[in-house]
């Protein structure tokens, strides 16, 4: 890692130690956490899942599980928990909790024998983010489904629930979650981008270990079941944070880390083309997203809600067109003259096109952020109405049941939005040049290849900024 | 673990959760009921053999011996700040045609009589709705103009009418208010329209698309006195497009719905007391 300063403030080689609290140490090496806050979670979707299925008649704003999972969760997720704490909702995310009790056979205590289930790697040629990929994108089809009516919600979830005890019940420990899982696949991009991380404390005492019960597990805990290699993974993408290497690790040698934000972004390690994409798909999905969710074009809002077969398929077209070729292909334009401005013969286009993918990272997330502001300001007031009455039956649990609808700073909604987007912007600049370096053996050929990047950058904001602004 | 046992877990965690979603899929809305239609106010257009110049007047004696209906409105919900102030609510509505023209009469009490457009001063007005397309039925809502399906929409304005038929335009302050006398030269509007009718005939097709139609067809005119506006529209009964404009078929089902701004009560836009769909018969 370069010494160098992000915005020539902090050292990007600067972390704080939250588990050297002996309390967070404690809690992170209970086996009570994550479990409760798995089961407290789990009930939480069970109510999801049955406001879903047997709720009573009610619009998506005023159903349980619509308004938890698409504007609360998801909120919560891009505004708070993927920016500041990397993949903490793996750590709780209730889906594969039953294909672990599953292979396990326990759902508290270890077992070090051999787990049930058929135990299967994995094929290596999907080893890869593709799979979430698509997987996420043919999600987004239904997205005019799972906002305003909550049966499509039910099925959303029980097919992620059923599918991920499928994929345990065949494939080893966590490879739902590693290879498939449609949520898993944006938190490990944007999770590199994260303000925190987890990693070994002392490189030595790792490299002393000859026993890495971090990667197989002892009696205090499992080895990764995410299949990493805890004593020297250097990166968030794939860390579920699951907290099994904080109980195996006989040192306390794993350490909870606060960071400079974005520092996953500069490591060259498994960088690739399944990454990259991800990118692009996130971006475009945003862009779908808000066009068809928070613009004004009611044309839009029809062919995303399947008003007519032929809309409804214009739709899939042009927004898998959009996510999976057009971004691209834009940005492979760029890429190309990236490698032009630079003169340099040497380095691969291919290389240009994945390194300069990665600044796409902190400008991406700062797009979701803006559009989640979108999404619980105007319809936060919501909850209030559905934790009162979470079956649309009539209840009046917390007396809030009669709360209206109460858009909160939605007069700043713009202002925040811009905010936003700029400040995200100007970390994909401050990472970008170094990419740039990283990219170029020479400073002033990364100087001439960072130009046509920057242009995409400064192009992209600036559309998002319209887009969010008018 | 044997692999016809993982099979057969899979088989049966498949078809369990296919039944239930097929279930689901039946029921999840609740076992279907029988929903009472409610009874929607009908309002009689008749045909009578008369005719209204509207630039004399709005001809009180011909109203006056028809059937009125009283039409309850409601705040349209989903504007801010609650609570609303501007509630209008009943209208009077009446209608007759005389098989050349269709008339509606429509009255209101409102106190103050706002025909001036300024910073923070709104105009009253007036809209009826009426839904288009190839099957006559009422949309689910009227919450919003073009909501959910095709409108015609005669749109009624204190400022215009008095601009319109008293040829009293407000006295200009701002650059943007004067009048750009080579203005029919321009390719683009460059300054205040002109009305050509104290009515704007519009379409929606859905929500945000209200648009003023190439060809205005329909008139009106207001009349405020002791605080009540009595206000009447008229346009050929006969629709030029059935595509575009209103259809008024005899003896057949049509539907339209209400709407009045209260000017000093600051509603302009979307902040408007609206009705429900009220039947129209033609007879």
């Amino acid at each position: 890692m370069e010494k160098e300063k992000l915005f020539g403030l902090i050292d990007l080689n600067w972390r704080f130690e939250l588990t050297k609290f002996k309390l967070v140490r404690w809690i992170f090496k209970s086996r009570w956490f994550p479990l409760l806050a798995l089961i407290f979670n789990l009930s939480v979707f069970i109510i999801i899942l049955l406001a879903g299925f047997i709720g009573g008649y009610s619009a998506g704003n005023y159903n349980f599980g619509v308004m938890i999972v698409w504007i609360l969760w998801w909120v919560l997720l891009m505004l708070i928990l993927v920016p500041f704490f990397s993949r903490m909702w793996c750590m709780v995310c209730p889906f594969p909790l039953f294909s672990d009790w599953f292979q396990r056979g326990k759902l508290f205590e270890i077992n070090t024998g051999k787990h049930r289930g058929l135990n299967l790697k994995w094929p290596k040629h999907l080893k890869n983010m593709w799979v979430m990929n698509i997987g996420f994108l043919v999600t987004t089809f239904f997205s005019g489904f799972f906002t305003v009516r909550p049966y499509a919600t039910f099925v959303l979830l029980g097919s992620i629930i059923l599918l991920a005890f499928i994929i345990g019940l065949i494939f080893e420990k966590r490879t739902f979650c590693l290879y498939v899982c449609q949520v898993s696949g944006f938190q490990g991009l944007y999770s590199q981008f994260a303000a925190s991380e987890i990693r070994h404390k002392d490189e030595e005492i790792c490299k002393k270990h000859a026993l890495k019960t971090c990667f197989l597990g002892n009696e205090k805990g499992y080895g990764c079941p995410w299949l990493l290699t805890p004593f020297n993974f250097k990166k968030n993408t794939y860390c579920g944070m699951c907290l099994e290497c904080f109980k195996t690790c006989p040192h306390d040698n794993m350490g909870f880390f606060l960071r400079v934000p974005g520092k996953d972004l500069l490591i060259d390690e498994k960088r690739g083309m399944d990454e990259a994409w991800k990118a692009f798909i996130m971006l475009g999905i945003a862009m779908v997203f808000f066009l068809s969710m928070q613009g004004p074009w009611g044309i839009l809002k029809d062919m995303v809600r399947a008003t007519t077969l032929k809309g409804y398929l214009t739709f899939i077209a042009i927004h898998s067109a959009f996510s999976l070729l057009v971004m691209p292909g834009i940005f492979f334009v760029f890429s190309y003259l990236s490698k032009l401005a630079s003169a340099n013969k040497e380095v691969p286009l291919k290389k240009v096109f994945i390194n300069f993918a990665y600044t796409l990272i902190p400008i991406g997330l700062g797009v979701w952020i803006a559009f989640s502001l979108g999404i619980i300001l105007p319809n936060g007031s919501y909850i209030l109405h559905i934790i009162s009455d979470p079956f649309a039956w009539g209840w009046n649990l917390f007396g809030t049941a009669n709360f209206p609808w109460t858009p909160v700073f939605t007069g700043l909604l713009g202002y925040l939005q811009g905010a936003t987007l700029i400040i995200f912007y100007l970390f994909s600049i401050a990472y970008g040049f170094r990419l740039s370096k990283q990219t170029y053996p020479d400073l002033n050929q990364a100087k001439r290849g960072w130009i046509p990047m920057l242009c995409f950058l400064t192009l992209i904001t600036l559309t998002f900024l319209w887009l969010y602004l008018g | 673990m044997k692999k016809i046992t993982a099979i057969l877990i899979i088989a049966f965690l498949v078809i369990g959760f296919g039944w239930l979603v097929f279930y689901g899929l039946r029921y999840s809305r609740g076992v279907p009921v029988v929903v009472e239609e409610k009874t929607r106010p009908a309002l009689e257009a008749p045909f009578i053999e008369e005719n209204i110049y509207l630039a004399k007047g709005i001809s009180p004696q011909v109203w006056e011996k028809l059937p009125a209906e009283k039409v309850e409105l409601v705040y349209q919900v989903t504007v801010l700040p609650w609570p609303q102030k501007g509630l209008i609510s009943p209208i009077t509505v009446k209608a007759f045609h005389n098989k050349k023209d269709i008339y509606f009469y429509i009255s209101w009490q409102d106190n103050t009589e706002d025909y001036i457009l300024a910073a923070n001063r709104f105009s009253d007005a007036c809209a009826i709705m009426f839904p288009l397309g190839k099957k006559i039925e009422p949309k689910p809502s009227t919450l919003l103009m073009g909501f959910l399906g095709k409108a015609n929409i005669w749109h009624w304005k204190a400022s215009i009418d008095r601009e319109f038929w008293l040829k009293d335009f407000p006295e200009d302050k701002a650059y943007v208010d004067f009048y750009y006398p080579f203005e029919k030269e321009e390719t683009l509007a460059v300054s205040k329209d002109i009305p050509q009718s104290a009515v704007r005939d519009l379409l929606a097709i859905r929500v945000g698309t209200i648009t003023p139609k190439e060809k205005q067809q329909v008139e009106g005119k207001g009349v405020w006195n002791a605080g009540v506006w009595e206000l009447v529209f008229r346009r050929s009964l006969n629709p030029e497009d059935v595509e575009l404009d209103a259809v008024f078929p005899s003896g057949k089902k049509q539907y339209c719905a209400f709407a009045i701004w209260n000017g000093s009560k600051g509603d302009r836009g979307g902040k408007k007391s609206i009705s429900d769909w009220v039947e129209l018969r033609i007879r």
